[in-house]
């Protein structure tokens, strides 16, 4: 198996477990850089893509704000709204960035998902 | 305010015009007597030129009875009356503020027809004074050839149908070049000509009129052409 | 102090990033990342947004900004475009098929257009199979008149030229608009 298809595999299924073990969580996106989605499960039927491109964007502005006051690489980003939030973690693997992105109702724990999502970021980056 | 040139006139007689034109209350426009570079109007005498530029009137200083009595109204009779100057130069004011009135290739130089007989008009000239060019596409480069002056004039043309005198005057740019570029379209036939009802609204292109634009002001153009060293 | 904003949009690698920075007075701010895509021959691509701005000597502050050029991000092309005193569109003449890339930008600015002016550069147009006149006849067959512009992005002039057909649309609906005023 390919170091691609390895980080593919493990993608897919930390998108399913956080799907499954969180409550509140409508969809779960992980993403290329550049936004392209490579693992996504929409509970709410939402665009996977269209997920993807935004979590690249916004990730890409939180990155550019961690370097202009020189705070190291940008970890995760959160977007708290009235009825929820968006949480996008940053996966650091040898030849690549991906984006772990968690869109949740008012039912979720924030804490929560930054754990599992740290937990997830985590096994992405072991891959070798 | 306007340019007047005097071509083919006797000594006494510019220094009497230079006098009116300096000294008269009744000008209902500013005027100015130039020797050289561009004018509006040429007041020229029997050795004056037979042709001027597009766009610029010509009224003939001639002898009593000399002239035509069907073209009064742009012949200046000597001896020079001062009143008679000056209704003239209000006449000519009047036609260049309203595009200068109508032309057809066959007639007669007067201001209300402001290309003399004699002088073969631009295209452009014939359909322009009194009506209004539109464009249906942006111009292609051959037209253009990176020409500053022609891409501004080809910006405005594609938001309004206009006249020559309100292409000039909304571009910015001055009525020759407008004149030459409405030629090299019409040279390759890319615009269309209609009544002073097709004036300005509606616009041709998609662009709605949009009242936030207004509140930009000029100053704000300036700055912004000054910040980039234009 | 008073902001404006000109936005640049269009094709990924048509060099959005390199336009602003011609004209910056700051080094251009850039959320440039790896570029995944085999569609853009690009090492790295734009994914937020690009920054750069000019300080006008009345102290306010004229804001250039650069969006995402692929139709994924059109989200950013609306939130970027509110506002903005005009919008430039660069083309990549060598690109397979311009005029289908010049759709997407009409089409994903779409309702924007109509009141907000626009330009389009055409870089690399000695190159392809498109003239740069077929621009302005696809245009035409949609009714719409835009000003198309050859364009080397890395010649300031160049640039300075599509900000500055920018501003005569904008001066038109100025000179109009205290024309109608006065009339």
């Amino acid at each position: 198996m390919s170091n691609e298809q390895q980080i593919r595999r493990i993608a897919s299924r930390e998108v399913q477990k956080i799907a499954k073990e969180l409550h509140g969580v409508s969809s779960v996106v992980i993403a290329t850089v550049d936004g392209f989605d490579i693992a996504s499960i929409g509970l709410d039927g939402e665009d996977p893509g269209r997920i993807a491109a935004m979590a690249s964007s916004v990730s890409a502005i939180g990155s550019v704000i961690s370097q202009e006051e020189s705070l190291g690489r940008s970890r995760s980003v959160t977007i708290a709204t009235d009825t929820g939030f968006a949480y996008l973690s940053c996966a650091y693997l040898p030849d690549q960035t991906l984006i772990l992105n968690v869109i949740a109702d008012q039912d979720a724990v924030l804490g929560q998902v930054a754990y599992r999502c740290a937990e997830s970021v985590r096994r992405l980056e072991a891959v070798a | 305010m306007w340019k007047l040139k005097l071509a083919g006139l006797s000594e006494t007689e510019q220094a009497l015009i230079r006098s009116i034109v300096r000294l008269s209350k009744d000008l209902e426009s500013s005027w100015q007597v130039v020797d050289q570079g561009a004018c509006d109007v040429v007041l020229c005498g029997t050795h004056g030129p037979a042709m001027v530029m597009p766009g610029v009137l010509r009224i003939r200083v001639a002898e009593p009875g000399e002239h035509s009595t069907e073209h009064m109204h742009d012949v200046l009779e000597r001896p020079i009356r001062a009143e008679r100057l000056i209704r003239l130069l209000c006449q000519s004011a009047a036609a260049l503020t309203q595009g200068r009135a109508s032309s057809t290739p066959s007639s007669t130089p007067s201001i209300s027809s402001p290309v003399v007989a004699e002088t073969p008009a631009p295209r452009a000239m014939h359909g322009s004074l009194h009506q209004v060019a539109s464009i249906g596409r942006w111009p292609p480069q051959v037209v253009l050839a990176k020409n500053r002056e022609f891409i501004r004039l080809a910006v405005v043309l594609a938001r309004a149908s206009l006249s020559v005198t309100e292409l000039s005057r909304l571009s910015g740019v001055p009525m020759e070049t407008c004149i030459s570029f409405l030629d090299a379209l019409e040279e390759r036939s890319l615009v269309r000509w209609g009544g002073a009802e097709d004036a300005i609204p509606p616009p041709p292109s998609h662009l709605q009129e949009s009242t936030e634009h207004r509140h930009f002001g000029s100053g704000l153009l300036g700055s912004i052409r000054r910040a980039l060293g234009i | 102090m008073k902001e404006y904003k000109i936005l640049f949009s269009g094709t990924p690698g048509a060099g959005k990033t390199t336009a602003i920075g011609a004209v910056s007075e700051i080094p251009p701010v850039v959320t440039d990342v790896p570029n995944t895509d085999p569609g853009y021959a690009k090492a790295y691509t734009t994914v937020g947004l690009d920054y750069g701005q000019l300080t006008l000597d009345t102290g306010d502050c004229l804001r250039l900004f650069g969006t995402p050029g692929q139709a994924r991000f059109d989200f950013l092309w609306r939130i970027l475009g509110r506002n903005a005193l005009g919008l430039i569109i660069l083309l990549d003449n060598s690109r397979p098929n311009p005029l289908a890339d010049l759709e997407i930008y009409i089409n994903g600015f779409g309702e924007a257009l109509r009141s907000m002016p626009c330009v389009i550069g055409v870089g690399r147009h000695d190159q392809g199979n498109t003239a740069l006149d077929d621009y302005g006849l696809w245009l035409m067959e949609r009714n719409m008149i835009l000003p198309v512009l050859p364009v080397d992005v890395r010649r300031r002039a160049d640039v300075v030229l599509l900000i500055d057909v920018l501003l005569a649309e904008l001066e038109f609906h100025i000179r109009k608009g205290e024309c109608s005023h006065v009339e």
